[in-house]
């Protein structure tokens, strides 16, 4: 009886459940073509290219062995000769994250804000605020490199000169602390149209009526941001900061095309040490051993971003 | 608590190309509920914005208790509003929302407390002042969202369309809780609504506006037996009030194979007013009734009959005209059946083809005279629009030359005594 089945739920198997819950075996059979797909093109590599490849030597000379070496890449980035790059490059990850992230937020928050208000030629600025976001990464952070160094064309330097004394050899991007904002410039511009969107998605479902009745209450512009379009667009914020935040750890493109992780290893984030790691020094056992402590350590942050986007808001 | 008074406010948008409210002129008196009334884009809703302050209007002004706040933003009004989807903010209790607007004008605590729990205690939502506005149905949103709107001790109190979003029950229900309310406050009130009934129920006073415009401010009892347009009496009433054309000859109305002798008071009127012979009828669906065969007006097959419970409506074809007819419902009426029509005629209304009235068969007071003394609130100065105005002047001649009157009319202005629409009436019977 359907109405007895609908108040049993508690005591059914957790297969029942999820059988229940993402419909039969039938569903699955569905979903089976993309799951052999994605696994060929990503848990195929993972374990053969990633898991297997981290406990050898390797090289992509054909005319050596690549011998198995068991914890011997792991070793050498924990214990060994890489640590220092290991701990510091962990470091200037974290300190990239610190600050690409809420920049990247609140130009993003800035530029959706005021593109919800009425402009002249309003459209075309929507546009242009996804100029960055269409720009390809190398190419963005190239044209950044150049803009960074002091010549007449050097126009970052040349802004930032005036309020600091950059060294005018190497210009931003050779120098430290300089380089580490060379490459946060260059990130932010080429990346902050995506929250831009999604927040202009955001302040556009808020009912105007809010703001209306705010301001017969007697709310001005900061309090309305305050207490309507802050809580408003609490969960958007939230889930963005994740996704940027996973993102962003393992990108290479801006970094290297910036200051390919230099001056030395001053930029050396986790993702252009693994790059550096294989392609330059061509020791891809070891550059996968990284990849993996690294693709570990994002589990907690993926899984909390699984659960914020799967979270109804209360 | 004051007075609000709008005077040749006009709003317009897209550059002027769009006039939403056109010169318009309003009084609303302390403790009156005023309801703006309309079809959609008439700029109802515009007005009120204007009042609130949501909207700068192009010209004119606007007056509280005699200052003007026109340029002023709305949180120096000291207004409150209600918003057909309530709008309170998702992210704060009942108890914020409602404390809201005084904190935001940095009241003590201990005042925003006494305040809120006041208004809760008005509005019987003392228990829900935890919970969120999701955790609440669409009627405790609409009690806080009004319970909010007092909590202030507001001076004009601003309703747009506050019961659109519910259900046909709850809305009766809200109807008359928001007219004991308002007479509790005894604040000037604004009201906006599309709904004429709403409008009805709830109205000191009705201003019907129409393409920026207001048609008629009055009584509810004025706007529905003495409409001063075509526009105000097809808004309101329902079933819809029945519009004849006919034309004037020769003291004879004619059309669709009548010929009705006029009274020589609303014969005079016609001719003086009528800019052509044409004259459009307004007779309200319970002026007219259902006789045997041939002992009405006219012979009519009838088309539907739609059962009210306290009503029949009948629906006749008159020509290439549908008319209601509201009769009583031990009424024993069938389909495809042939019944006489008949008309009350002193509640027939004639108005000019462009839209305003001319006269009333029986009625021998001008439409807009009564506006001071109809049991409104207003302060009297009978602001009307132009029609209105124009009207008058006709309608008082007619007062004089009626006088000698011999119907009893339904209305309740009317004094006259049996007059020439007998005689017509003589005649159609033996047609």
């Amino acid at each position: 009886m359907a109405t007895i089945d609908r108040f049993d739920r508690g005591d059914r198997s957790l297969g029942d459940r999820i059988l229940d819950e993402y419909g039969s075996l039938q569903g699955i059979l569905f979903l089976l073509p993309s799951l052999l797909l994605l696994g060929f093109i990503v848990f195929y590599p993972m374990i053969f290219n990633g898991i297997l490849l981290s406990f050898r030597q390797f090289t992509l000379d054909p005319s050596l062995v690549n011998p198995w070496v068991g914890l011997e890449n792991y070793q050498y980035w924990l214990f060994g000769g890489g640590q220092a790059l290991f701990l510091f490059s962990i470091k200037m990850t974290l300190l990239y994250e610190l600050v690409v992230i809420p920049f990247d937020l609140m130009v993003a928050l800035a530029a959706a804000l005021v593109l919800n208000e009425t402009l002249p030629a309003r459209p075309l600025w929507r546009g242009l605020m996804l100029a960055g976001y269409a720009a390809p990464p190398v190419a963005a952070g190239l044209t950044f490199a150049v803009m960074e160094q002091a010549a007449s064309y050097g126009v970052v330097y040349n802004f930032l000169n005036m309020f600091f004394s950059v060294p005018a050899s190497g210009g931003i991007t050779s120098n430290s602390p300089w380089a580490f904002w060379g490459v946060v410039f260059a990130k932010v511009w080429r990346d902050f149209g995506f929250m831009y969107v999604v927040f202009l998605a955001g302040v556009q479902s808020i009912p105007k009526e809010l703001y209306e009745i705010a301001k017969v209450d007697g709310a001005g512009p900061v309090r309305r941001f305050r207490h309507i379009t802050l809580p408003h667009l609490r969960t958007i914020i939230v889930t963005v900061v994740m996704i940027r935040t996973i993102f962003t750890i393992g990108k290479v493109e801006i970094p290297w095309a910036v200051t390919q992780g230099g001056p030395v290893n001053y930029t050396t984030f986790l993702g252009v040490a693994i790059f550096k790691q294989g392609f330059l020094n061509w020791s891809l056992g070891r550059a996968a051993a990284l990849g993996m402590m690294f693709s570990l350590a994002i589990i907690p942050l993926i899984i909390l971003w699984v659960r914020t986007e799967t979270e109804d808001y209360d | 608590m004051v007075e609000v008074v709008l005077d040749d406010v006009r709003k317009t948008f897209n550059d002027g190309q769009v006039v939403a409210v056109d010169d318009i002129d309003l009084d609303i008196a302390e403790g009156e509920l005023i309801v703006l009334v309309g079809p959609s884009g008439c700029g109802k809703s515009t007005t009120l914005r204007c009042i609130a302050g949501l909207e700068t209007p192009d010209g004119g002004t606007i007056t509280f208790g005699g200052h003007d706040v026109t340029d002023l933003p709305p949180k120096d009004r000291e207004i409150s509003m209600v918003f057909q989807n309530y709008a309170l903010y998702p992210s704060m209790t009942v108890y914020e929302n409602m404390a809201f607007g005084l904190k935001m004008r940095d009241a003590d605590s201990q005042r925003v407390d006494e305040q809120v729990r006041w208004a809760a205690g008005i509005m019987e939502i003392g228990d829900l002042l935890d919970r969120y506005p999701n955790q609440l149905s669409g009627g405790q949103q609409q009690r806080v969202a009004l319970g909010r709107s007092i909590v202030r001790d507001p001076a004009a109190f601003l309703l747009d369309e506050p019961l659109s979003n519910l259900d046909a029950k709850l809305r009766s229900v809200m109807r008359t809780e928001i007219q004991e309310l308002q007479q509790e406050l005894d604040v000037a009130t604004v009201f906006v609504t599309h709904d004429q009934e709403e409008a009805m129920s709830m109205g000191d006073r009705i201003a019907v506006m129409n393409a920026g415009r207001i048609e008629q401010v009055a009584s509810p009892e004025e706007i529905y037996h003495d409409p001063t347009s075509l526009f105000v009496a097809d808004f309101i009433g329902s079933p819809a009030i029945n519009f004849l054309e006919m034309t004037v000859e020769g003291g004879q109305l004619r059309g669709e194979g009548l010929e009705i002798d006029l009274p020589s008071g609303v014969n005079e009127a016609l001719s003086k007013e009528l800019p052509g012979e044409e004259v459009v009828l307004g007779i309200r669906p319970e002026d007219l009734s259902l006789t045997d065969p041939g002992g009405g007006l006219t012979d009519l097959d009838v088309q539907v009959v739609e059962p009210m419970g306290d009503t029949k409506i009948v629906y006749v074809d008159f020509g290439d005209r549908r008319l209601n007819i509201v009769m009583p419902f031990d009424t024993t009426v069938e389909e495809n059946e042939t019944v006489g029509i008949d008309i009350a005629w002193p509640n027939v209304h004639f108005f000019s083809p462009e839209g305003p009235k001319v006269c009333t068969w029986g009625q021998t007071t001008a439409p807009s005279e009564p506006a001071g003394n109809r049991g409104t609130l207003a302060d009297g100065s009978g602001r009307e629009d132009s029609a209105a105005e124009t009207d008058g002047g006709a309608a008082s001649e007619l007062a004089g030359s009626e006088a000698s009157d011999d119907v009893t009319t339904d209305d309740e202005t009317a004094n006259d005594e049996p007059t020439d629409s007998g005689r017509a009436m003589d005649e159609r019977g033996e047609r």
